[in-house]
């Protein structure tokens, strides 16, 4: 085990990966036909789900904000797991790269959050007869939205320095224990909130028609979070690395990358 | 599958549920497209940045 | 892996586990208060604290809704499949407010145990049917349950 663990070539490609350089111009690459697939899926999805699903028997209309509502929640939960893993292998691997890819996760996941929180909003209100609750789930999700801010606010306040980065790094690891917790909420306690609809265990409590649209909503939202947590870490390269010779041939308008 | 609205007014008026949901699909749409616009100005303005620091070495320097 | 870097592994595992035990604790210990609101059950057995705000909740029993002809003064009775729950409100209820749904009420318990609710919720489950198959299964529901009746008089 520790033999397999020791240097050796094939962890190149995890160094490679670290380096700034070599993400910048494979991202550029990969950004138009990401952008482009997280488009065409975003569209279908909406126009599928806001105008061809069939509306729900108890909620009427209402009822279609989850084709928003569950995609940025989910994307709100994995992205702080992608954060906390970015900020782990900083903290191991001390690779820059992947602590310009946890400060970029925080926006990210604090819109998608944010997002969330405001669109179970507007529904609880035609639905639940209140705009907001305390009940453990939208309790939870608060909380994992100002943990999103923390880690803003520490590499704000340290300047993204070294010391920045290990905190934030380790805040995020700490917060990641409220990731479950929002998850099991709704089976653990009474709550307002029901339970999940998708489950991996079992077939969706959701018929075909709604979910399919749902479904194709989920995958554009992947990849309009990866289009985002990208432009994000770019911007964020572009910054760290202005001193270095490729950023500034880059500016320079000289070759492309 | 089929348009599940006699028309377009009805699409935007679904029963009166049309408000909550065109809300959240209008601040979905604004803060998606501020995760987008703000990372591309961002890099916009570290390239520029970077671009006249060089500029003003190379004027100090008395090159240009 | 380098020494180093296993030790930091390490350490990052080691503030994973600590922080999801302590938050795990937490949650633990919060048990019941991090509870939404009390079941009949609970109301009927004394659980809740009487004369202070409290929610309970549970499904709406079918044919229990009262309302007053010249007020919005309403009443209805709530189970969670044991016990009951009666349940008197002066105002407006939610659109999904119905019988045979879960409905959560704020208030507080007065001696007769009736919750005397300030504002009424409507809670609903996480199934989502077109209306056309809701009534399809309605249907075939009403059909089995009138075959049974039969069957019984039979």
């Amino acid at each position: 085990m520790n033999r397999l663990l020791n240097w050796s070539p094939s962890w190149q490609w995890f160094h490679r990966l670290g380096s700034p350089r070599w993400f910048y111009q494979a991202s550029g690459r990969w950004l138009p036909w990401l952008s482009l697939l997280a488009l065409t899926l975003l569209l279908t999805g909406l126009v599928w789900g806001l105008g061809f699903a069939p509306q729900d028997a108890k909620q009427g209309n209402s009822f279609r904000i989850i084709y928003l509502h569950v995609p940025v929640s989910f994307l709100a939960l994995a992205g702080y797991y992608i954060m906390a893993i970015a900020g782990a292998i900083g903290l191991i691997w001390k690779m820059k790269l992947s602590y310009m890819v946890m400060k970029a996760a925080a926006p990210v996941g604090a819109a998608l959050t944010f997002l969330a929180l405001f669109t179970g909003a507007v529904w609880g209100k035609p639905t639940w007869g209140t705009y907001w609750v305390w009940d453990a789930r939208v309790t939870s999700m608060l909380i994992l939205l100002f943990l999103y801010l923390g880690i803003l606010a520490l590499q704000y306040a340290f300047h993204s320095n070294e010391a920045g980065n290990k905190a934030s790094a380790i805040l995020a690891l700490v917060g990641t224990a409220n990731i479950p917790i929002i998850y099991k909420s709704v089976d653990w306690w009474y709550t307002l909130h029901q339970p999940a609809t998708i489950k991996l265990t079992s077939a969706p409590s959701m018929h075909p028609d709604m979910f399919a649209p749902l479904l194709v909503m989920i995958v554009g939202f992947y990849c309009f979070y990866t289009v985002a947590l990208l432009l994000f870490t770019r911007a964020e390269i572009l910054r760290r690395e202005r001193k270095s010779v490729w950023v500034r041939e880059l500016a320079l308008g000289g070759p492309a990358l | 599958m089929k348009f599940q609205f006699e028309n377009i007014t009805q699409l935007f008026v679904m029963d009166g549920h049309g408000v909550f949901v065109w809300t959240a699909v209008l601040v979905s749409l604004v803060v998606m497209l501020w995760l987008i616009v703000k990372p591309l100005a961002d890099s916009r303005a570290a390239l520029k940045d970077v671009s006249g620091d060089i500029t003003r070495a190379a004027l100090t320097r008395g090159d240009a | 892996m380098h020494p180093l870097r296993k030790q930091r592994l390490q350490l990052v595992i080691l503030i994973v586990v600590a922080a999801s035990v302590v938050v795990g604790l937490v949650a633990y210990m919060l048990g019941q208060n991090a509870n939404y609101f009390y079941t009949p059950s609970q109301i009927a057995a004394g659980e809740a604290p009487g004369g202070v705000h409290i929610r309970a909740g549970g499904m709406v029993v079918a044919g229990s809704v009262k309302r007053a002809p010249d007020s919005l003064d309403v009443q209805f009775t709530v189970t969670d499949g044991t016990s009951l729950l009666v349940i008197k409100h002066s105002g407006i209820l939610p659109d999904l407010f119905d019988e045979g749904e879960a409905a959560i009420a704020a208030g507080t318990v007065d001696d007769n145990l009736v919750l005397q609710a300030t504002e009424v919720l409507a809670k609903h489950d996480e199934k989502y049917t077109p209306p056309e198959v809701a009534d399809a299964m309605n249907q075939a529901y009403e059909r089995k349950q009138k075959q049974n009746q039969e069957q019984y008089a039979q």
